[in-house]
């Protein structure tokens, strides 16, 4: 199976979501840190936040930054580079799929008469009344109102449902501020217009306008004070809070940054709720391993995501345009891995030697050479930083040739192969990519690693196939992404790909097989040092091996995701209009639902259900998990009814007396599985005092009090022989009577000859002596 | 049983037989002897007896012995009232002159004939009500186990599935 997908596409339309603030290009200016700012429209005919797409100025960019960055290090080298990559650029875009994300949240339309939605108690939607200034790209704003609180302005972010927001974050953050950040307010599932249900987040809106809302428009360059007052700092600030909480941003570029309106201008960092982490970032924004990824698979990452990002801002402030404007997203990643994150961004520009070391610290495109909160602070506060030179990549003596290109480094080389899947693993197999490790390479531990892969492969069909190719990937280009049938991803963004398989099923054999076949574990093992983020992920993978490969209620897929989720809203049906997050709000939610639904004992407790509700108790409710999953419906119901009591149990919960009530008809074939009846009966009343105090656990302990199922199974089985006894001697007596009415009439008529002869006897006598008196006898 | 036992039990039967037949010769000749008005009164008499004797083919003789027992009861009285009487053929003229000892002698073996076919008929029924009622006592038994456990105790055969003990998790 060679299935390409393409991992750089960014979802959203870029048009619709950057001209969406109301003003044309070159309409109104674009504002930088509050500096009053001129138009610079180069007449690029794309606008795009990460220059996805391809763009007028796309060639004198990239003729000016190879210029410039051959001054910088390695001057042949890169000049070299740079010339192949003018040459392949086109070829490169030939290369790119259509984007397979389609915009999803086309169906979110502003209604033309006032309509009002509610979300839980407190918030109103007015979906009439879009705020297109605060539109993510994979959702829209809408102004929102707090019934009590009328003076502070909200807006709700609404998206689709495909993917999920960043749950924990949001419940993280709703009740305490982070400061310079948007924080939400509240969040929940609404119905949207035409029914469809959307993810909501309200959230106080942050500005009044974009720090810059085009990342095709050029602006005044600003200064190297401002920036560091206006844009490090407060960064740096809320950078520090959310990582002493756990989390990091992923959403930092410059079109998610407001402008407040008080006297001095300051930041305000937007949302990075609505999507998973990394979803909506441009290329430009991730570094390179995280920009290879497909956008739903970048994973949580690490401050020092965010500190790049942070970087490519400040770099792209202080030139004053996009030096990657019109370039897409392949040709983004093919510039910063041959020229260096650094080189690529800042080649052209003057900047002053003050910015030059935290722009190199944080847009090191090594982990470990990265800048670190601590590192921006020191800088902050004028302190000496840690020096950071940049590290150039070894270069092969001779170039590979892959599909008429020349490769001369392995990272290189990697992403070409996991970019071209099916001709790539035609060419990792065949002989000279080995001759050339070997000889050219100038790397001996992956000339080794590699020939030991292939010769351990065992070719035997096209998945093992497709391993070797990955592996190979992961051994040219350990630091990068896992490669695998072209979607790449990296291992704490692996789980976001479950939610592709709910939507798409072509993605299960790559989630399959990637679990299957270890490759987390391979990439894992590979790794020089492991990024905190990752040392979870090793012990998860196995785990969902094995969910993967069982089948049933409360296994396979569904529970790799509420297991490698958790905190993840229940996406069962019965519940999901009611932003289930934990097993308490389930049980409390079904409650609620059972007064409002009048069939709710014949809802169908499905897959997520189950999955969410096992994933939710651990290592506990095994024995009830197989029971959901057997054929005879008493178990079944018994198994559902015990998971929902160990709930109740475990969570000490109160009573749930309406849940309690619209489980008690589903337990009628239950009750039949004891078979005396006025053990039913009695069971039965005590089910019905249980009910009564909402007691899921009371019910579960009355139907499994092991006295009355033992004494139950003993006297059944006792019965049945008393039965049987009684029937067989009920036969005895049936067929003997059969018998006896054959053999009495000749018995009866033996003994009427016998009677009949002794009275005939007697009679003699008598009359004999009668007659002749004693002397007859003598 | 072997070939010479069976032939053994035979020539007992056929001798018992024989000595049989000589103890009915002797009687008939001493009663030719010694009153010669009885043998008429007593082959008259006997006439159903003779008349079972040749249709009763079952191997005891019982309808036989039943109905012969009766008519010598019937007859006996009129031969101790003949002997009684001088034992002569005058006095046998003037008993079967009267049709009243006619039905007294043949009476008396429909009589037996009665008795041979009804009171076995009788007796089958009493034994037979006997064990109806046995059978209703443990049909009623049977019942009330189905009440209590449910159709599926009656089948032996039925797979039975009971409440599981799961052991609820502490």
């Amino acid at each position: 199976m060679n299935q390409r997908i393409d991992n750089n596409q960014s979802p959203g339309s870029a048009p619709e979501r950057w001209t969406a603030g109301g003003m044309s290009a070159g309409q109104l200016p674009p504002t930088a840190l509050g500096s009053p700012a001129t138009i610079d429209n180069q007449g690029n005919s794309l606008s795009n936040t990460g220059g996805e797409q391809t763009g007028g100025a796309m060639a004198t960019d990239s003729e000016r930054s190879y210029t410039l960055s051959a001054g910088d290090h390695d001057a042949d080298w890169l000049a070299e580079e740079a010339a192949l990559l003018a040459q392949n650029d086109a070829q490169a875009i030939e290369a790119i799929d259509a984007p397979e994300i389609r915009n999803p949240i086309d169906f979110v339309m502003a209604s033309s008469r006032p309509v009002v939605i509610n979300l839980k108690k407190n918030f109103r939607v007015l979906a009439h009344r879009p705020l297109p200034l605060f539109d993510s790209p994979s959702a829209k704003a809408f102004e929102a109102l707090h019934v009590r609180d009328r003076e502070r302005k909200y807006y709700a972010l609404v998206s689709d449902t495909q993917i999920p927001p960043r749950v924990n974050m949001v419940l993280g953050l709703r009740n305490s501020g982070v400061n310079g950040l948007v924080c939400p307010q509240d969040w929940g599932v609404i119905e949207w217009i035409g029914g469809k249900p959307c993810y909501t987040i309200i959230m106080e809106q942050p500005g009044i306008k974009r720090l810059v809302r085009d990342l095709a428009d050029t602006f005044v360059p600003i200064s190297d004070k401002m920036v560091s007052r206006s844009l490090l700092a407060p960064a740096y600030t809320m950078l520090s809070e959310l990582a002493s909480r756990g989390y990091t941003h992923r959403a930092l570029r410059l079109t998610n940054m407001f402008l407040n309106d008080g006297a001095e201008a300051s930041v305000v960092f937007g949302e990075c709720y609505s999507k998973v982490p990394g979803f909506d970032q441009p290329a430009v924004f991730e570094p390179i391993e995280s920009a290879l990824c497909h956008p739903i698979a970048r994973g949580e990452g690490g401050i020092s995501d965010d500190i790049y990002a942070l970087g490519v801002c400040l770099g792209i402030l202080l030139c004053g345009y996009n030096p990657f404007n019109g370039l897409s997203a392949q040709q983004i990643i093919d510039r910063k891995m041959t020229m260096g994150s650094f080189n690529a961004l800042m080649g052209h520009a003057r900047v002053s030697p003050m910015m030059m070391e935290p722009l190199r610290g944080m847009l090191a495109d090594s982990h470990k050479n990265r800048w670190g909160l601590r590192d921006l602070d020191n800088w902050l506060n004028g302190r000496q930083s840690s020096p950071h030179t940049a590290v150039s990549r070894p270069k092969a003596a001779r170039a590979f040739k892959f599909l008429g290109e020349p490769y001369y480094s392995l990272p290189h080389l990697a992403i070409a192969l996991g970019r071209y899947w099916t001709q790539g693993v035609e060419e990792v197999l065949k002989k000279p990519m080995g001759i050339w490790l070997k000889r050219s390479s100038n790397d001996e531990e992956k000339s080794e690693s590699f020939e030991k892969l292939i010769a351990q492969a065992p070719m035997e069909d096209a998945v093992a196939n497709d391993i070797v190719l990955s592996r190979a990937c992961n051994i040219f280009y350990p630091e990068g992404p896992i490669f695998f049938r072209g979607v790449n991803f990296l291992p704490d963004g692996f789980k976001n790909i479950l939610f592709l398989c709910l939507q798409d099923s072509s993605f299960y054999p790559i989630v399959h097989d990637v679990i299957e076949r270890r490759l987390l574990s391979y990439w894992l093992n590979r790794q020089s040092s492991l990024p905190l983020q990752y040392i979870n992920t090793m012990e998860s993978v196995a785990t969902w091996k094995k969910f993967l490969n069982t089948h049933g209620l409360g296994f396979g897929l569904e529970r790799c995701l509420y297991e490698a989720n958790p905190g993840m809203l229940c996406l069962s049906p019965l519940v999901f209009q009611h932003t289930v997050t934990d097993l308490v709000s389930l049980l409390q939610t079904m409650d609620e639902l059972a007064v409002s639904q009048p069939d709710f004992s014949k809802v169908i407790l499905d897959a997520h259900l189950a999955g969410f509700i096992l994933a939710g108790l651990r290592n506990t409710g095994l024995g009830f998990a197989k029971m959901i999953n057997l054929e005879d419906d008493a178990q079944k119901r018994l198994g559902w009814l015990g998971l929902l009591s160990l709930i109740q149990q475990k969570r000490r919960m109160g009573p749930l007396p309406n849940l309690a009530a619209a489980i008690y008809p589903w337990l009628t074939p239950i009750l039949q599985l004891f078979h005396s009846h006025s053990r039913q009966n009695r069971i039965k009343e005590e089910l019905e005092k249980a009910v009564k105090n909402g007691s899921l656990t009371g019910m579960m302990a009355i139907l499994q009090n092991y006295v009355d199922i033992l004494n139950d199974k003993n006297g059944f089985y006792r019965a049945r022989y008393e039965y049987h006894a009684l029937k067989i001697k009920n036969e005895e007596i049936n067929l003997s009577n059969k018998k006896k009415l054959e053999s009495n009439i000749p018995i009866g008529q033996q003994i009427v000859a016998f009677v009949a002869g002794a009275t005939a006897a007697v009679f003699m006598l008598v009359v004999m002596y009668r007659e002749y008196g004693w002397e007859f006898f003598l | 049983m072997s070939k010479s036992d069976k032939a053994s039990k035979n020539q007992n039967s056929v001798r018992k037989r024989n000595s049989y037949l000589w103890l009915s010769w002797a009687m008939i000749l001493s009663l030719v002897i010694f009153s010669p008005a009885s043998l008429p009164l007593f082959c008259i008499g006997m006439l159903p007896s003779v008349i079972t004797a040749i249709f009763d083919r079952k191997p005891r003789k019982t309808a036989l012995q039943t109905i012969a027992c009766a008519n010598f009861c019937g007859v006996i009285i009129f031969c101790v009232d003949l002997w009684k009487n001088g034992n002569n053929l005058e006095y046998l003229g003037t008993i079967l002159q009267n049709h009243l000892n006619w039905l007294i002698m043949y009476g008396s073996a429909l009589m037996g004939l009665m008795a041979y076919i009804v009171i076995p008929v009788i007796i089958t029924l009493l034994l037979d009500a006997k064990s109806s009622i046995e059978s209703s006592d443990l049909k009623r038994q049977m019942q009330s186990l189905r009440d209590e456990w449910g159709p599926e105790v009656a089948d032996e055969n039925l797979e039975v599935k009971f409440m599981p003990l799961i052991g609820v998790e502490k």
